[in-house]
């Protein structure tokens, strides 16, 4: 759990931040909740809420590039049969430490069963180069990329059933981004950078995502980690299971062996 | 062209149709349905949600006909007409099924032609499949071969069931018919 992050933003000369828990978010009060052992009830087909974890402060990454990363997320996953619907959550309607509470309500306004928490730690490194010393002192800023930064970021994904509030399966995404400019123009190149680096973490994540999803899938079928229920608007096959295909494939082979017997 | 000819010709038409176009196009969509895509009648019951669950459905097929023999023929041709028979009793009966894929409605009503056309063997499949339709129906246990999240619609195999028995009926009256005229 260490790795569910919300956020929070700390500034230092030269080095830029945004981090925190997840737990900070959803346990606020604890900091090594008590979960009570419930078996979650999905029901299918499942509508899903995707937000980013809300921070203790204003962070720079705007609300529309926000939502511009949750709908990649959300096209990734949207043809799926067994979801109806994503809906994308704006960070506003989820309270800094909010807790379950608060994202039940969410839930309840979007009408969402499960819910994907996004959370971020993105750090910003930046110096001054070799070349940036000599340009200030010869020709000046504009002309030799003088400054270098280093943006890495860690996106994860935690996926909760809102009713059970159980942690149904986590994915993490990652990216770093190196590159440098000159001095004047430094804090507007980083910026870029790491509005980059939320999307390449973004699309690492999606991935992941899907691989995690998959082996939940596995242990749903397997392990029975949730019971499934289904709810009008469900998609049904009509499929030969593999007990009936054994009975088929027995009494074809008798019915074989018979005729030859029989000439 | 018989009738003989023409519904054979017709299925194995439809069946390449409903696996070769997209399935999100072809299958049975209740609202696509009542907003008159009506040919999702036939190709719901033919296509199918992944090739596992294609090769599951065709394996079931191909043992039946093996049972069976050349007999089960006649009930192969009746598959054109039976298709929207099926979609029409999940409109009827399954208001909360809104999206459903797979050939396994057929494969019931193959199941009555085997008991009809197999001999003993047949019989005890025949026995054994219902047998099989009662533990899915109080189990609730989904097929492995559907993807996750799709549940196995055993009132479609249900009715399958209940539509070769119809078959039987009406196959039998006219049997009787050819034997008795002179």
């Amino acid at each position: 759990m260490s790795l569910l992050t919300g956020c929070a933003m700390w500034w230092e000369r030269g080095n830029h931040a945004q981090r925190g828990m997840v737990v900070d978010y959803l346990y606020p009060k604890s900091p090594q909740p008590e979960l009570t052992p419930t078996l979650p009830e999905l029901r299918l087909p499942l509508r899903v809420g995707i937000a980013f974890a809300p921070g203790d402060r204003h962070t720079e990454l705007p609300e529309v590039e926000r939502d511009r990363l949750l709908r990649r997320v959300k096209d990734a996953f949207a043809n799926r049969p067994y979801i109806s619907a994503i809906e994308v959550i704006p960070t506003a309607y989820l309270r800094p430490r909010g807790g379950f509470e608060n994202l039940e309500q969410a839930a309840r306004m979007f009408n969402v069963d499960v819910v994907a928490l996004l959370s971020y730690d993105q750090v910003q490194f930046s110096d001054s180069n070799r070349l940036s010393l000599l340009y200030w002192t010869i020709v000046g800023a504009y002309v030799i990329n003088g400054s270098q930064y280093d943006v890495s970021t860690l996106v994860d994904a935690t996926v909760f059933d809102v009713k059970s509030r159980n942690l149904l399966f986590r994915a993490p995404g990652t990216s770093q981004i190196k590159g440098s400019s000159a001095l004047v123009k430094l804090s507007e190149a980083s910026r870029e950078a790491r509005t980059e680096g939320y999307r390449q973490a973004i699309d690492d994540m999606i991935p992941h995502l899907d691989t995690q999803l998959e082996a939940f899938k596995t242990r749903v079928k397997e392990e029975k980690v949730v019971k499934i229920i289904h709810k009008p608007g469900y998609s049904g096959g009509g499929s030969t299971d593999l007990a009936a295909l054994g009975l088929l494939g027995l009494a074809a082979t008798l019915a074989l062996t018979w005729r030859r017997r029989a000439g | 062209m018989p009738a003989k000819q023409l519904l054979p010709a017709l299925l194995v038409s439809l069946f390449a149709l409903a696996n070769l176009m997209p399935g999100a196009s072809m299958q049975y969509d209740r609202d696509a349905i009542a907003g008159g895509e009506v040919w999702r009648l036939w190709t719901g019951q033919l296509c199918h949600w992944s090739i596992l669950h294609l090769l599951g459905n065709l394996a079931a097929v191909a043992a039946l006909t093996v049972i069976a023999g050349k007999p089960l023929l006649r009930w192969l041709a009746l598959l054109p007409v039976a298709a929207p028979l099926l979609s029409l009793t999940l409109l009827g009966l399954l208001p909360e099924l809104q999206r459903y894929r797979g050939l396994s409605g057929f494969v019931a009503m193959l199941v009555v032609g085997v008991a009809m056309e197999g001999g003993m063997i047949g019989r005890l499949t025949a026995l054994g499949w219902v047998a099989k339709l009662g533990f899915d129906a109080y189990s609730g246990t989904p097929s492995p071969l559907l993807p996750a999240g799709i549940s196995t619609t055993w009132q479609a195999h249900l009715a399958g069931l209940l539509l070769g028995l119809a078959a039987a009926a009406g196959f039998l009256h006219l049997d009787r018919r050819t034997s008795v005229r002179p």
